[in-house]
């Protein structure tokens, strides 16, 4: 009885240890993490194999991208690649863990070009834009410079948070240059509007004819045949319409979910 | 003229169309008035003797020019497609002609009035003239002697009254919203003055067989079959009334945006319709325009002539040159149009207004007011800006920097167009008339000789495309259209990815302004160009350059847009003021006798 007591109750603590363990995974030695919401299903996910996080900063980025996961898969990466490799790299890589059709977005930071990418899929790319997905990391690429990874991760998430939610985010540039581009769109209007005020167009030949003594007579017109001529043009050469035309279907790729056949996405960048 | 009734003085009421007396308000038929206040042309000058070039230059009409065709007229044929009027209307019309051509040639007894400043002169049959010139618009004393000169064979009377005019003027002005409030003063426009301008009057006629060489093709199954034909027709057409204005000093310009004037109006000159007007006298020989009328003959009666050939036949391309044209120095007279004149001096530049005085057609120079725009283009800044708030995406600094870089090379272009506008302005390469006058000058004859050179290649290509099968046409479009989209789209991208790295842009912009500098040194007040482009010159690879180091530095690109924007601003600035320029005119510097615009008042 008490043999059977013991083994009872360690077999209750190690189901204990795995429950309360499982929704958090750690891979010792590769800097990943992952939190899986349990109302929602998606997932936070954190691949750092650059190691720019320390073990607690990836905690506190991790947390960051918990309330994202109400929306759909949250990732943050860091890599380190050839110039203009980057989007490809991020695309493909959220399609091969989460498919073609699970929301979600992908923060990555390449190493190798010193640049941070943004990048939202499959219906969270209508509420984060290009354009907004832009100005998020337009606002934290500083952070980037200055080698501080986490707050630069961080506020990628809150203003992700920010924009879902319905709320504005910062845009100071855009906004001060729109003030240069305005007055000078407005002068070129204003140019526009003075030539058509001060046009006066020449009379027509119309007009002048109206105020002449005209007359148009011409009569007896014929027309005598003197010479025909033949030419061998067969038609199905096909060749009158000036070239071949081949249809090219589009430019679709049906693979294992490499492309985007299926999916669509959004993305911004900066360099630091 | 004095009222015989009463002796008061006789003015033409152009409500009426008669003259009426001012005192007793009797009217008269205008050639039943004659006029003998005017003494011989005994010369009472306040200057030294010298003859005006218009008496020798209205000799000359007669004797010097040469038939275009000499071929006889054919015979008279069956006229069909008329498009005239019905035989009594013909004859009419007919007799009123021959009563213009045939009218009485003595000489015309005017006082001349000569302005100190600008050489300017006008004609009066009164002796009494506001002091003030119409050409310069300066405030001065004329300086007046007894003239005489070949008076015109016909005259269009004033039908607009100067009430009317002010109107159409004030209407017209207030339309211009950024026009000056000196030129909404009622005072301003008791200044308009009624001027006779002499105009030369062309009767031209395409008459005789035209034999004209067509084709017609069609497929019949793998051949295709091209016939050829001569296509004949017998041609009785004329155009009676081409007018175009025999004096150097007014402007090309303005007798084609207040044409046409109505033929039909013309009547037999008579001094009496002089009387509260003035006159101008011809210096510009017919010759001069020749050749624009039986162009203008020649294209209306081939586009008839192209169309309508039985079973389908189509002209071949570039045969104009064989309709036949008649035209004869006996079929050409000179004649009085009436114009109200305005002009609005302001510096060294003037604006004139001029109303067609038959029709009431308006065209004007019309200064901008500078503040007045600059306000409306910072405060229309501000939907634009807020519409750009909404619609504009999010780009990377450098894109943006980019952007504007572009918006100050269509500055630059802008400016460059500009400038070349204002030069052939001054220079009045367009005006026909001024430069036919002055041919002497080496530049103005090239000039005139290139823009001949134009119109000919122009007229030529005209006529390859003219009577060509439509349907050809149309498929070629459709072809290049489709190959000129995809090479669009591929620039476009290519386009894009270069534009986006604000490259070129400065590089273009300095070329743009060079441009406009090599032209500045044509204008006379070449400043205003140097102050505008050489900001912009500047701030474009300086801005450049300060994007280019601020990679990874915030202020460094506002610095950079701060500076681009700035050029842009001021270059466009300077814009205003070259719009001034190109709406106004310099002072004349008529090249009458005694006129000097540099000489004090």
């Amino acid at each position: 009885m008490r043999r059977f007591d013991i083994k009872r109750a360690f077999g209750l603590l190690i189901a204990v240890f795995l429950i309360v363990l499982l929704p958090v995974q750690v891979f010792a030695g590769d800097n990943v993490k992952s939190y899986t919401n349990s109302d929602t299903g998606y997932e936070a996910y954190v691949d750092d194999p650059e190691f720019l996080l320390t073990a607690s900063e990836v905690d506190r980025v991790l947390s960051s991208m918990k309330d994202l996961t109400d929306e759909g898969n949250v990732v943050f990466v860091t890599v380190n690649l050839k110039a203009g490799a980057a989007e490809r790299y991020a695309e493909n890589y959220y399609q091969d863990r989460y498919g073609t059709e699970a929301p979600g977005l992908i923060f990555l930071i390449d190493m190798g070009d010193r640049l941070l990418l943004l990048q939202a899929h499959n219906g969270l790319d209508s509420k984060i834009t290009g354009s907004k997905a832009n100005s998020i990391v337009d606002n934290v690429y500083t952070y980037a410079g200055d080698g501080d990874y986490a707050k630069c991760a961080i506020s990628v998430y809150e203003q992700c948070d920010d924009v879902l939610a319905g709320l504005r985010i910062a845009e100071p540039f855009k906004y001060i240059s729109n003030i240069f581009i305005a007055i000078i769109v407005a002068f070129l209007l204003g140019f526009m509007i003075l030539g058509i005020m001060t046009s006066t167009p020449a009379a027509s030949n119309k007009e002048i004819i109206k105020g002449l003594f005209s007359q148009l007579g011409i009569s007896n017109r014929n027309a005598n045949l003197i010479n025909v001529s033949k030419r061998y043009s067969p038609q199905s050469s096909g060749s009158s319409g000036g070239g071949s035309s081949h249809s090219s279907g589009g430019s679709y790729h049906s693979s294992g979910g490499h492309h985007s056949s299926g999916g669509h996405h959004s993305s911004g960048s900066h360099h630091f | 003229m004095k009222c015989p009734r009463c002796g008061g003085e006789l003015r033409f009421d152009p409500a009426i169309q008669l003259l009426k007396c001012d005192y007793c308000e009797n009217t008269f038929i205008p050639s039943d008035v004659k006029d003998d206040a005017i003494p011989d042309a005994e010369e009472h000058v306040s200057q030294t003797d010298k003859e005006t070039a218009g008496n020798a230059k209205n000799d000359h009409m007669a004797d010097t020019f040469t038939p275009v065709d000499t071929t006889p007229l054919g015979e008279a044929a069956t006229v069909e497609d008329i498009v005239s009027r019905t035989g009594e209307e013909e004859t009419e019309v007919k007799d009123k002609q021959d009563a213009v051509k045939d009218a009485d040639t003595d000489e015309l007894k005017l006082v001349e009035y000569t302005c100190p400043n600008c050489g300017g002169t006008l004609y009066s049959v009164e002796e009494s003239l506001n002091g003030f010139c119409s050409y310069c618009g300066s405030q001065v004393m004329l300086q007046s002697r007894f003239s005489s000169m070949k008076p015109p064979k016909g005259v269009i009377p004033f039908k607009v009254d100067k009430t009317k005019c002010k109107s159409i003027y004030e209407d017209h002005v207030k339309k211009s919203f950024f026009a000056p409030k000196e030129l909404k003063d009622p005072n301003y426009l008791e200044q308009f003055r009624g001027i006779y301008i002499p105009y030369h009057v062309y009767n031209v006629d395409l008459k005789g067989p035209l034999d004209l060489s067509g084709k017609k093709e069609y497929r019949r199954g793998d051949y295709v079959y091209t016939e050829k034909y001569v296509c004949h027709a017998d041609l009785d057409c004329y155009f009676h009334g081409l007018s175009y204005d025999a004096s150097s000093s007014f402007d090309d310009h303005f007798s084609e945006t207040i044409a046409p004037f109505d033929a039909h109006s013309i009547v037999p000159f008579e001094p009496a319709y002089l009387t509260g007007f003035y006159a101008d006298m011809p210096d510009v020989g017919h010759e001069c325009y020749a050749k624009d009328v039986t162009t203008f003959a020649v294209d209306e009666v081939y586009k008839s002539v192209s169309t309508g050939w039985p079973g389908g036949v189509s002209l071949n391309s570039g045969q104009k040159s064989k309709i036949p044209v008649h035209m004869t120095p006996r079929d050409i007279y000179t004649a009085f149009f009436p114009i109200w004149f305005l002009s609005y001096k302001k510096g060294d530049r003037v604006a004139y207004a001029v109303i067609n005085g038959e029709s009431g057609k308006i065209s004007c120079d019309m200064p901008v007011n500078t503040r007045k725009f600059l306000a409306f283009c910072f405060l229309l800044a501000i939907p634009v800006y807020l519409l750009l708030a909404v619609v504009m995406p999010a780009m990377n600094p450098s894109k943006m920097i980019a952007l504007i870089q572009t918006l100050g090379c269509i500055c630059a272009f802008i400016m460059m167009c500009n400038v070349s506008s204002i030069v052939k302005k001054e220079k009045r390469l367009d005006d026909k008339g001024y430069m036919y006058k002055y041919s002497n000058d080496k530049d103005i004859m090239e000039a005139l000789k290139k823009k001949e050179e134009k119109e000919r290649k122009k007229r030529e290509k005209e006529n390859k495309k003219s009577g060509g099968n439509i349907w050809l046409i149309l498929a070629v479009i459709l072809c290049l259209g489709q190959f000129i989209f995809v090479a669009l789209c591929a620039l476009g991208y290519v386009g894009y990815t270069v534009l986006s790295s604000g490259m070129i842009q400065p590089l273009l912009t300095a070329v743009f302004i060079w441009m406009s500098f090599s032209k500045a040194k044509e204008l006379t007040a070449p400043r205003i160009v140097y102050k505008g482009g050489i900001p912009l010159m500047v701030a474009a690879p300086l801005a450049l350059i300060f994007s280019l180091v601020a990679r990874a530095s915030d202020p460094m690109f506002y610095v950079s847009a701060a500076i681009i924007g700035t050029g842009v601003i001021i270059g466009l600035i300077s814009i205003v003021g070259l719009k001034n320029l190109l709406y106004t005119r310099p002072l004349p510097q008529l090249a009458r006798e005694g006129g000097d615009t540099n000489a004090p008042v």
